[in-house]
């Protein structure tokens, strides 16, 4: 039986029908429908794939317990999967990257939407999206053939001579080029993109009013930009960049190229180590048909899919309090 | 604005799609280069039409991707892919069925075999594995000894025999396993420690992806040491294979006459050889799970057939009847 809604009208299409409170239920119409079966079909997805990764994962947890999280020695034979090196080098990786990405990216972005003109705008910001279709392999092709010997014959120790005594810029593997700072480097330049694009889009997207306003108070171009229109759009700009976090901690190929794949934690931006979705690629090719294995490898990805989780939780308190000052 | 800007977006799209499409539809595979020594490959035609993947093995893989180039020449209606992935990967892979040639340089494990029965191994031909170090190295006349090997790659430092030598970095083999790793891994430290080889939070040491990835480890890093198929070692530059030290002395010299002689020897059962470390030649083989397809069995003959020789030669493998005949 259908039902129609009085208090909902001011909601109402022509044509439409809303859903309604629970006191009284409305069929809607057919596009409703559509959009209600591709939302379904979107959550089942989500649901499905998190829950079979958590159902593999779980014999893994229930055998290694807090020794999975904390634990360093991963190894087959002795039934030992602790993933802390793992987990520390996403960590450091996706850290370096944001440090790196966020202040070139948020500052390309206030250019492209308040000083560019537009004709460069509409230059530049198609050359910026480029970078979104580039294949991750090629990032990882061009970091290890183009940047690599950069980074290990001039970037590394010009560095290190300089700040060496600072222990995060120790030059700790001199015979290569790869680690921490080259991988984050190219990660960076894989999440700008996306980080300046929705960062654009958040700025853009202040009423006009607040800007004018504040001009018609005097205030400078910088001084608008800084306490009228970056408050309003900061949680465009948080969402973005919790996009990039979340784009750089699932990164695999271009890490597994270059972040040299030691089983350690890096002791500085020059150090190797070995990411958690390294992890899973090396390995998966033999042990995803070995139960234990299997279960081992999933729960990386499980933790991975926590870490991300968090990460947007957390952006999200911090989003809600956050005031430009 | 708005329309203008889909049909160049649109136009964009048609002509990529366009661009793959014509590059699709021509095949322009490179010939092998057939040694003077070798024979023209021939293979006689078989009359089907099939689609077979080869996967596993990264040693087996040059191999199989000039097989294949051959073969597919003289088979048109057989289309062939090729992967690595490492042994483990290809014995796994043949066994789920996600692989119709799974490819090793090992001999199957139990722990396989008790998984997948129906593995059925057809040797192709064999090969050794061998240490490489980069140019600054000064190697010593008698190799490094196997004690000095197994001690650093425990601890991910070279050992004072090592280091005095040259060598700063040891590399192991980033996918796990690796019938070369475990080759290199049970000669180091015995077949039920061979684990030891890869890398851990303990031994710190570098890793590098399949035998190519160790080549060029090596040829970008004149103070590494690595191990590798003997194979990869015959066209690449800015690499040196010092000779090997037994336990008991004996200095077994990097060659393809002492890798035969002690293939020969593998493959007669023998526990030890004079010519090269038994325990560091290995079978290159071809699984499949189960009897095979007449078009995979096909491929398999032709693989160890005599018109086949010439992709041995250029791998630095050796073939079944090349070893017999050492």
């Amino acid at each position: 039986m259908i039902h129609e809604s009085q208090t909902e009208s001011s909601k109402e299409v022509h044509g439409s029908k809303p859903f309604s409170k629970l006191t009284s239920i409305e069929i809607p119409d057919l596009p409703g429908l559509i959009f209600l079966l591709c939302g379904i079909i979107t959550i089942l997805i989500i649901v499905f794939l998190i829950g079979f990764i958590f159902y593999t994962a779980f014999p893994t947890f229930q055998s290694q317990g807090l020794y999975s999280i904390f634990g360093t020695n991963w190894d087959y034979t002795q039934h030992q999967y602790g993933m802390l090196v793992f987990i520390c080098g996403t960590i450091a990786l996706t850290v370096v990257t944001i440090a790196i990405a966020c202040p070139l990216s948020i500052l390309t972005a206030i250019f492209l939407a308040e000083y560019s003109p537009p004709r460069l705008t509409k230059v530049m910001r198609p050359m910026i999206e480029l970078l979104v279709g580039i294949p991750s392999v090629v990032y990882g092709i061009f970091g290890l053939f183009v940047l690599g010997n950069m980074f290990k014959y001039n970037i590394n120790p010009g560095i290190s001579s300089v700040l060496g005594f600072i222990p995060i810029f120790r030059n700790l593997q001199p015979s290569t080029g790869e680690g921490l700072l080259l991988a984050s480097i190219v990660l960076s330049i894989m999440i700008l993109p996306t980080i300046t694009s929705l960062s654009v889009e958040a700025i853009n997207s202040v009423p006009r009013e607040y800007k004018e306003a504040s001009i018609s108070l005097g205030a400078t171009k910088w001084e608008t930009i800084k306490k009228a229109i970056m408050p309003v759009a900061s949680s465009g700009i948080l969402t973005a960049v919790v996009l990039g976090v979340m784009r750089a901690m699932g990164e695999t190929m271009a890490v597994v190229m270059l972040f040299g794949g030691q089983m350690h934690i890096p002791g500085s931006l020059f150090d190797t180590g070995y990411a958690m979705t390294s992890k899973i690629l090396n390995d998966i090719g033999y042990w995803v048909a070995v139960p234990e294995g299997r279960s081992a490898l999933f729960a990386i990805a499980a933790v991975l899919i926590v870490f991300e989780v968090i990460t947007v939780a957390a952006a999200r308190a911090i989003g809600g309090r956050k005031k430009w000052s | 604005m708005y329309s203008k800007k889909l049909v160049v977006v649109l136009l964009t799209i048609a002509i990529i799609g366009v661009c793959a499409l014509v590059l699709g539809c021509t095949s322009s595979s490179p010939s092998p280069t057939a040694t003077t020594t070798a024979t023209t490959p021939t293979s006689t035609p078989v009359q089907t039409t099939a689609s077979i993947t080869i996967g596993g093995s990264t040693t087996v893989q040059p191999l199989s991707t000039i097989l294949v180039d051959a073969y597919m020449k003289n088979n048109s209606g057989v289309k062939i892919t090729v992967t690595g992935g490492g042994s483990g990967a290809g014995e796994t892979g043949v066994g789920s069925g996600t692989l119709d040639i799974g490819s090793a340089s090992e001999i199957v494990p139990a722990s396989v075999m008790t998984q997948y029965p129906n593995i059925i191994t057809y040797t192709i031909g064999g090969s050794g594995v061998c240490v490489i170090v980069g140019t600054s190295v000064q190697v010593p006349a008698n190799g490094f000894s196997i004690k000095d090997l197994a001690a650093s790659y425990v601890t991910g430092q070279p050992v004072a025999n090592l280091s005095s030598a040259g060598v700063k970095d040891i590399y192991t083999r980033a996918d796990n396993p690796s019938g070369t790793a475990d080759a290199m891994g049970s000669y180091l430290f015995t077949s039920a420690n061979k684990s030891w080889i890869y890398a851990n939070a303990t031994n710190n040491l570098k890793t590098a992806q399949g035998n190519d990835g160790m080549v060029a480890a090596i040829q970008s890093d004149p103070n590494g040491l690595a191990f590798v198929d003997f194979g990869f070692t015959q066209n690449a530059n800015g690499i040196q294979i010092p000779a090997v030290q037994d336990l008991n002395g004996t200095v077994y010299t990097v060659n393809a006459a002492n890798i035969k002689g002690a293939l020969k020897d593998f493959f007669a059962k023998q526990t030890s050889s004079t010519h090269y470390p038994i325990k560091l030649v290995r079978p290159l083989n071809y699984l499949t799970n189960g009897q095979p397809s007449p078009a995979v069995l096909a491929y398999i003959n032709y693989a160890n057939s005599s018109s086949a020789e010439f992709a041995y030669q250029q791998c630095g493998y050796f073939s079944m009847s090349d070893i017999n005949n050492a």
